[in-house]
């Protein structure tokens, strides 16, 4: 009843658990009564179009995109992973060439899962703010956009060179699952709860989180494998979530109406 | 015109004059009718009352019964009572001559 009831206005949510409390409902009947309001709330809300062009214009596209980018990120990774777990010997280690070799690799794959995060986490953020009110129904969406991208996800690469590594279901289904799960469901549901709790986001970070994200659209049919373009990719992705830290830690250190805050104009 | 539902809800805001809010007025409802009225169907019903303006809402003070959460306090409008008594006069009218008890359904 809680949980479900968070997703009515502040005074309204007071009033009617008030109400359950006063005429003394039980769990189910109360459970009944809070979805039966809330149902007809959403239905109320949905009844305009904006939630609609909200949903198809950005929820899903972003969903859509994101599925994407978490495959070639962990198909990408899978070739490596693959190479390194069968033909481990320590000379990965012991030899200077071979370390740095591996710590290329490291840092290649730590910076894609690192940008697949910043850009879910972004895409959270974006997603709460388009409407508090319709903010679950358009998580719900995006989350099952992200289900549905499982089994149409782009496939394994079928090139004869990479033939052994998805032979293997765990590089070629359970990985992707896994990336999705914990670089994207994971770091947008915690996007969507700073959105929550971060009042007042500064316009300077709107403009980075669009250019963020816009970059994550433009990248979607590019060549994943260009240094310059993963470096770019890397930073675009980043930007949001650093911005937000840096502003946070700043806004700790000195609180308003300290001079210092006014260094990123706010709304 | 009003819809029964909204007259049943008026008329019970009515008669709990400065005790009317959700609670009240659900156990006013369900005790004229015999049928239980659900949350979703009152606070939908009382915001739609109040953009016609036929009622005005307000958040009360929180009480120990509540848990210590606020009533949605109702007043109805001088355009509610209106509304009301135009609707109650209007069913008035069509019934009159009428005889529930005497009357016989079609097909018997």
């Amino acid at each position: 009843v809680d949980l479900l009831s968070r997703s009515l206005e502040p005074d309204e949510r007071d009033a009617v658990r008030g109400d359950i409390e006063e005429s003394g409902e039980t769990g189910g009947q109360a459970l009944r009564d809070v979805a039966g309001l809330v149902v007809r709330r959403q239905a109320a809300l949905w009844a305009d179009w904006r939630p609609w062009m909200a949903l198809f214009l950005i929820v899903m596209p972003l969903g859509i995109g994101i599925a994407r980018v978490a495959h070639r990120t962990a198909y990408g990774s899978a070739i490596y992973f693959w190479l390194y777990a069968n033909n481990w010997t320590p000379v990965y280690v012991t030899d200077g060439w071979w370390r740095l070799n591996l710590l290329r690799c490291v840092t290649s794959i730590g910076a894609d899962f690192l940008a697949l995060a910043c850009w879910s986490w972004s895409i959270g953020f974006v997603i709460a703010s388009l409407s508090r009110r319709v903010a679950w129904m358009n998580g719900a969406c995006f989350f099952v956009t992200l289900l549905i991208g499982i089994p149409f996800g782009p496939q394994a690469r079928h090139s004869p060179w990479h033939a052994a590594v998805f032979a293997l279901p765990f590089y070629s289904a359970v990985l992707p699952v896994i990336v999705q799960t914990v670089l994207v469901v994971a770091p947008s549901l915690w996007g969507m709860r700073e959105r929550s709790r971060w009042k007042g986001a500064p316009a300077t970070f709107w403009a980075v989180l669009w250019v963020s994200l816009m970059l994550l659209v433009i990248s979607l049919p590019m060549n994943f494998g260009l240094l310059a373009f993963r470096v770019a990719s890397f930073a675009g992705a980043a930007m949001p979530a650093g911005l937000m830290i840096a502003i946070s830690v700043r806004r700790r250190r000195c609180p308003e109406p300290h001079p210092c805050v006014d260094l990123i104009k706010g709304e | 015109m009003l819809g029964e539902f909204e007259y049943l809800m008026l008329t019970a805001a009515v008669r709990l004059a400065e005790e009317a809010y959700g609670a009240a007025i659900r156990e006013q409802i369900a005790r004229a009718t015999g049928r239980r009225c659900s949350l979703g169907a009152l606070y939908t019903t009382l915001d739609r009352l109040e953009t016609k303006g036929y009622i005005k809402t307000w958040m009360g003070d929180p009480t120990p019964q509540r848990g210590g959460r606020p009533k949605r306090m109702v007043r109805v409008t001088a355009k509610g009572v209106r509304a009301a008594s135009e609707f109650y006069a209007a069913v008035a009218r069509v019934s009159q001559g009428v005889s529930w008890a005497e009357a016989t359904p079609e097909g018997h």
